[in-house]
């Protein structure tokens, strides 16, 4: 019997954080306002006091250079941790962590490696608007080199960071913004999920829904009021999208026939587009409905809620949409 | 090195990296890079991790004048001088990018002048000048080993040919600057020196080159007999492989 | 030892460069890295070094021609020394035995494929899942009804089926009684086939009033041995109306219309092994007596199987009858090259409003359906036929007077 605590999602990020450091001198955390403030999202809470300077650093705002400088001291050595507020502003490390750190490994024909973790949090929700909202891992998934996870709740989002941190490769670990204040039961101590295991939230029988970060969670109690109608949903939360536990994923499609994804990033050239493609040639002779998903509209995110919250995936609109297959 | 070069499996990076990211980790040699700029920010992040474990290496990155425009030199100046990291920056500055001179498209042409702005000593040599060059170097790392942080050093030179195979290197450049420049061709004037100054005669010189030469015709040799990769490698040395890791 | 000066592929996408212009000529002195041409890519000049010191011993390539990168095009070498073995490889790879034309790249033009015709698809909606089912437990598809969205047939569909029909194959003889599909069975069927995907069918009917016609050949048959029937009479009306209406009588053979000038009508009959059909030749030159005579004949002769070729050959127009069987009204198959069939169903007593004294009244309905054959005739011919045959049989008078 594991023993279960309270934590914010953002207690359990910091946790994880802190046992990582104090396990190998050698870890280092390094963003904007990660030190004296402790992070802008609380994720670092009471680090800069433990770790000093060195080991917590807070940077100008020059997202490109510190990315690059992370992987310099990647490949010399050390094991750092770099949080980038928001995918919106990996858009300006583009080179840095797309053609440098993605890519360094093999240029060098398996010279070194980027034992490297970049946290980074994707959402909407809280009228930050179109620079400050978006869920951009699709983007991210499309270059080779990267390792992509992305937990659901805030136990998975402790084990697997902690992966995350002791994985010899680049990593990129994207969290939900809207999840940080949330509190959550987590096991007590030190625990591990390793990548590549999808989740099993819950068994169904009639369709399979794969849902990505927090979208998982809201699938579960969506779940739950489709029990009342009759419908029984499978929800799986794949957690790593590269690598992406495919044979879960399968054979879940196989037994229920029916398949339905939901991701908050944009609809166009989303990671649930690629999820189909993916799978399409084990699963198509057991398909007994096309796919279907639900994801962000193909539109930035406005700034008044009266707009925003209409566009962004929620239980309600999972409800709504997994019942239509069924009653039409 | 010549192997890489040729796409071999021998090279440095066993033909995938190329001239362009042709890199010896072994000997501290973290890597050309294909991208203008981007090793600055590498190079830095080196320094800071000397400092961290304490040891006495020293960074040092080298870029053209072209790359001096790039953000990355200035946000990697700036965070190298606010912390104090052990780097110096080396400035190449042969006055053209591919073909658009410095002079057209920078405030100030002078590289070294930017150190002013960050806080950290610039001091501009002549790139031709092989002792100059040197001295100035040697400031440089004691600043950064005893702790006091990075150094910008521009090295003014001049490139005698085009950028890159195919670039002639005539439509953009005078002919009388360029004629002028080659007179001061550092191996040149250096040999001429040392020769002038009896530090070395005429047939030791000859016995040099001839030994350079050799040493790159076996290169050549080397790189030669080395044998292509197979298209099988094109999919090895992406992630490192982790003990009881899933793919 | 005599080297080559090669064309210096002097950038990724160069192939091939031009020799612009010797700066040396055979027999000068050159130093190593002095320049000895000039050659041209796409885009610019450039200076060709000599890679080692000689005497220019032979200049391979003339000013103008163009040669492909790596290929040689001069050979720098000690004053005596022979360099013939080297002359003949470089213009070997030179290909200076003969011109050799380089293939000039047509680009090939690539002709607008008719759009093919889409795969005609099933128009029923079957799952991939629900297909596999049915093929497992032997089931057609084409007995399958869907119950989601658009009548697509999910997994359920197909195992809902299947419970149901094991019940019923549970009880039948479980062995298919099989028969080979030919004779008189596949030649109707291969006509039949034929007539239905050649001629683009199109159905006009009307329903007849025949209390005239049936008070009329009572009255008459009262006194007479043979019998007229309401066929031979409808045989008598029709043919009157072919041959004043010739697009009805009409066939299209070999991109050529022939108005046909004898109306030969068939009669279609039912026999066990199947239809066959006799013809009434210029029937509208036969009384109705004469027709109801011949008609006898031609069917006795048809159900002794002793009908000849010319008994049902030369038809131009065919009738079909279904009344006995109470079949209300069906569209039959034109007989190829025939442009249209005429159907009759049964004659029913129904309720009607006749016009004159909007009263109801019982009187004998029967609906007749024409086939057309749409290449030969429209809609409005088919209407005006149909209008004469109906108007001669409501009121016979007309065809006597």
């Amino acid at each position: 019997m594991i023993k279960m605590k309270k934590v914010t999602y953002a207690q359990a990020i910091c946790e994880a954080i802190d046992e990582e450091m104090a396990r190998d001198k050698n870890v280092l955390i390094l963003g904007e306002d990660v030190g004296i403030l402790g992070g802008n999202f609380k994720t670092a809470v009471g680090l800069y006091e433990k770790y000093g300077d060195l080991r917590v650093k807070d940077t100008p705002i020059s997202e490109n250079s510190f990315l690059g400088m992370s992987l310099g001291m990647a490949i010399t050595g050390l094991r750092p941790i770099v949080e980038i507020m928001f995918t919106d502003f990996l858009l300006l490390a583009a080179d840095q962590l797309l053609n440098q750190i993605a890519k360094i490994r093999y240029m060098s024909g398996g010279q070194v490696k980027v034992p490297l973790t970049v946290r980074t949090t994707i959402g909407a929700g809280r009228s930050s608007a179109a620079q400050h909202s978006q869920s951009l891992h699709a983007i991210m998934c499309h270059i080779p080199g990267l390792k992509i996870v992305v937990p659901s709740s805030a136990a998975d989002a402790k084990g697997l960071l902690k992966t995350a941190i002791r994985e010899d490769n680049p990593v990129l670990f994207i969290e939900h913004k809207m999840e940080y204040n949330q509190s959550y039961e987590i096991p007590e101590g030190e625990y591990t999920i390793p990548f590549g295991q999808a989740n099993i939230l819950r068994e169904g029988k009639d369709i399979t829904v794969i849902a990505t970060s927090n979208l998982a969670l809201k699938a579960v109690k969506a779940a739950e009021e489709l029990g009342k109608e009759g419908i029984d949903v499978e929800v799986i939360d794949p957690r790593t999208l590269i690598p992406l536990d495919r044979e879960t994923l399968i054979a879940s499609i196989k037994k229920t026939g029916r398949l339905f994804l939901a991701d908050e990033g944009y609809e166009r050239v989303n990671i649930t587009s690629e999820i189909v493609i993916d799978l399409m040639p084990d699963i198509f002779y057991d398909l007994d409905h096309p796919p279907e998903r639900l994801c962000l509209p193909n539109v930035p995110l406005p700034f008044s809620p009266a707009l925003e919250f209409p566009l962004i995936p929620d239980q309600e609109k999972l409800y709504k949409r997994i019942k239509k297959i069924f009653k039409g | 090195m010549m192997a890489e070069v040729l796409g071999r499996k021998d090279g440095y990076c066993k033909g995938k990296g190329g001239s362009m990211h042709i890199m010896d980790a072994s000997k501290g040699i973290l890597g050309a890079n294909g991208i203008v700029g981007a090793g600055i920010p590498i190079a830095t992040g080196a320094a800071y991790s000397a400092k961290y474990r304490g040891t006495d290496q020293v960074a040092v990155s080298f870029f053209g004048d072209a790359a001096s425009n790039q953000g990355t030199f200035h946000e990697s100046i700036n965070m190298a001088a606010a912390w104090k990291l052990p780097v110096v920056y080396v400035c190449e500055n042969n006055l053209f990018g591919i073909s658009v001179d410095l002079r057209k498209i920078t405030g100030n042409p002078n590289i070294a002048d930017r150190a002013f702005g960050y806080g950290i000593p610039g001091v501009a040599v002549d790139g031709n000048d092989v002792l100059e060059v040197y001295q100035a170097t040697h400031t440089a790392f004691v600043r950064a080993r005893k702790g006091e942080g990075p150094t910008l050093i521009e090295c003014k030179t001049y490139r005698q040919k085009g950028h890159h195979i195919g670039d002639p290197g005539t439509v953009y450049r005078l002919k009388e600057e360029l004629e002028a420049w080659k007179k001061r061709d550092p191996i040149k004037t250096f040999k001429a020196r040392l020769i002038k100054e009896e530090i070395i005669n005429k047939e030791e010189v000859e016995n040099l080159e001839k030994e350079s030469r050799k040493l790159i015709e076996e290169a050549v040799q080397f790189a030669e007999n080395s044998p292509f990769p197979e298209p099988e490698e094109a999919f090895e040395d992406l992630f490192y492989e982790m003990e009881g890791a899933k793919e | 030892m005599a080297k080559y000066i090669i064309m210096p592929k002097l950038g990724f996408n160069m192939d091939q460069g031009t020799v612009v212009q010797w700066l040396k000529k055979e027999g000068d002195t050159i130093k190593e890295r002095e320049e000895v041409l000039e050659i041209e890519t796409d885009k610019t000049v450039m200076p060709v070094e000599a890679p080692c010191s000689g005497i220019l011993r032979k200049i391979l390539v003339a000013e103008g021609e163009v040669v492909p990168v790596t290929l040689p095009i001069a050979i720098i070498g000690d004053k005596n020394e022979d360099i013939s073995q080297m002359m003949e490889e470089a213009y070997q790879k030179l290909g200076k035995k003969e011109v050799i034309e380089a293939l000039k790249e047509v680009t090939p033009v690539i002709e607008k494929k008719p759009t093919q015709e889409p795969r005609k698809e099933a128009e029923k909606r079957i799952s991939p899942r629900a297909r596999r089912k049915a093929k497992e437990l032997g089931i057609q598809i084409e007995g399958l009804t869907g119950s989601g969205p658009a009548s697509a047939i999910s997994e359920k569909d197909v195992l809902a089926y299947y419970e149901i029909h094991q019940e019923k194959i549970n009880l039948e003889d479980q062995v298919d009684k099989r028969i080979p599909y030919t004779g008189m069975r596949k030649i109707i069927g291969d006509r039949l086939s034929q007539s239905k995907f050649t001629a683009p069918h199109v159905y006009f009917t009307v329903s007849i009033d025949m209390t005239n016609v049936t008070v009329l050949l009572k009255r008459y048959n009262r006194d007479m041995e043979e019998r007229i029937s309401v066929n031979d009479f409808l045989i008598f009306a029709v043919s009157r109306v072919l041959a004043e209406q010739p697009k009805m009588n009409s066939s299209l053979i070999n991109e050529e219309i022939i108005y046909h000038k004898a109306v030969n009508i068939g009669v279609a009959v039912a026999l066990e092994e199947g239809l066959i059909v006799p013809v009434l030749k210029e029937a509208n030159q036969k009384g109705v007596s004469a027709i109801s005579k011949e008609m006898r004949t031609l069917i006795r002769l048809a159900r002794e199987r002793k009908l000849m070729p010319e008994d049902y050959q030369g038809g131009t127009f065919t009738i079909s009858n279904l009344g006995m069987y109470g079949v209300e009204n069906f569209t039959a198959i034109i007989n190829l090259p025939e442009a249209a069939i005429l159907s009759l169903g049964e004659i029913k007593k129904m309720p009607v409003v006749i016009k004159e004294s909007k009263k109801v009244e019982i009187r004998s309905i029967m609906k007749a359906t024409v086939s057309v054959d749409h290449r030969l005739i429209d809609g409005a011919i088919a209407a005006i036929f149909l209008k004469q045959v109906k108007d001669y049989l409501e009121f016979p008078e007309g065809l006597v007077l």
